[in-house]
């Protein structure tokens, strides 16, 4: 089982989201992958940005991440939606690779 | 108000780097060029029209000066000659009024990038080609615009959409006939503090840009329109946030 935390559900520019990332699974897990991002989901085509990218231990750990200044922030419009998230990717030991995806959403606010 | 509307863009304008002209920002106008594709139109039928008129005509007076008594045929098909060469060289007049209007102007702004919540005053400078007072009579018109502005589809042959969340006129104006080709017009504008800062994306864009939009009367009652987008970079409200 791939658990992700997040401390903050909204923040705003130059905030610090944290977190943490724990693996409870029967087997255990290779590597941990974390990754920070934003992409736009609606009538245009697909954009998006991968901000952070780190390898966590193979039981988890605990992440932080400040928002930069020129990020886009979370939006819901009509034509276009901005989505922040947070996704965790566990690469699990074995004879087969497999892989348990998780994936948490945060809002960016503007005010 | 209501401002809400999804409109059909043909062409998305460029986010312009500014440039910095001693305590002025200079934005550069974007304008949808037709100038090549009527000009190429026009020479086109330009090419073809005058000699099939010249050549028909001169056809015609040297069967009719003759004893040779042709064809209803032949002579129909030299009018039809001489009245496609007359057609073609009127749509090329036609067309050839339409890319002579105006060129894309410049707004100048004493600060840039912008901010939400703050007021800006700014001035459009339009010129309008060739370098001659108006013949017809014009409205200009100058407004700002909030958007969210989408690319989709091919890649060859994309498509535009833009949904107008803020729109605000600032300036209107009737040109009178002989009014200088030189046209400047000073605006201020508020950004609400409640905005959107611009967002710039490949496929996916939150806008803020003036359209200056010139209308022309034809002789014939058509109205001709040129439109300048000028793209503003607008940030964040930084009282707001704190």
């Amino acid at each position: 089982m791939l658990n992700l935390t997040l401390q903050q559900s909204e923040l705003r520019i130059g905030d610090h989201l944290t977190g943490y990332v724990q693996w409870t699974g029967n087997q255990p897990a290779k590597e941990i992958k974390l990754i920070i991002q934003w992409r736009t989901e609606g009538r245009g085509s697909i954009d998006e940005a991968k901000l952070h990218a780190m390898i966590l231990p193979p039981e988890g750990g605990h992440f932080s991440f400040q928002i930069p200044s020129t990020a886009p922030y979370s939006y819901d419009g009509q034509l276009i939606r901005i989505i922040w998230e947070v996704k965790s990717i566990a690469k699990i030991a074995g004879l087969v690779q497999l892989l348990k995806t998780v994936t948490q959403p945060f809002y960016v606010n503007p005010y | 108000m209501n401002f809400n509307r999804l409109e059909q863009l043909p062409s998305i304008a460029p986010l312009p780097p500014p440039r910095q002209n001693h305590s002025e920002w200079v934005i550069p106008g974007y304008s949808l060029d037709i100038s090549y594709i009527s000009g190429a139109a026009g020479g086109l039928l330009i090419l073809l029209g005058f000699p099939s008129v010249i050549s028909a005509a001169i056809a015609l007076r040297k069967i009719l000066e003759s004893s040779i008594h042709p064809s209803v045929v032949v002579i129909g098909f030299l009018i039809g000659c001489i009245a496609l060469g007359i057609v073609g060289i009127w749509i090329e007049l036609q067309l050839s009024n339409l890319w002579r209007l105006a060129t894309a102007g410049k707004i100048r702004l004493s600060t840039y990038p912008l901010q939400l919540g703050e007021t800006y005053t700014f001035s459009c400078r339009q010129e309008l080609y060739p370098n001659k007072p108006l013949t017809t009579v014009a409205q200009w018109t100058i407004q700002l615009i909030g958007a969210e502005v989408v690319t989709f589809g091919q890649s060859s042959r994309p498509s535009h959409e833009r949904w107008v969340l803020h729109q605000e006129t600032l300036h209107e104006q009737i040109l009178p006939i002989g009014t200088s080709p030189d046209l400047v017009a000073t605006c201020q504008f508020k950004l609400p503090s409640t905005g959107l800062p611009s967002f710039e994306a490949p496929h996916n864009r939150i806008r803020w840009q003036i359209e200056s939009n010139l209308k022309f009367d034809d002789n014939k009652n058509n109205r001709l329109t040129r439109k300048s987008e000028y793209v503003l970079l607008v940030e964040a409200d930084l009282q707001a946030q704190t």
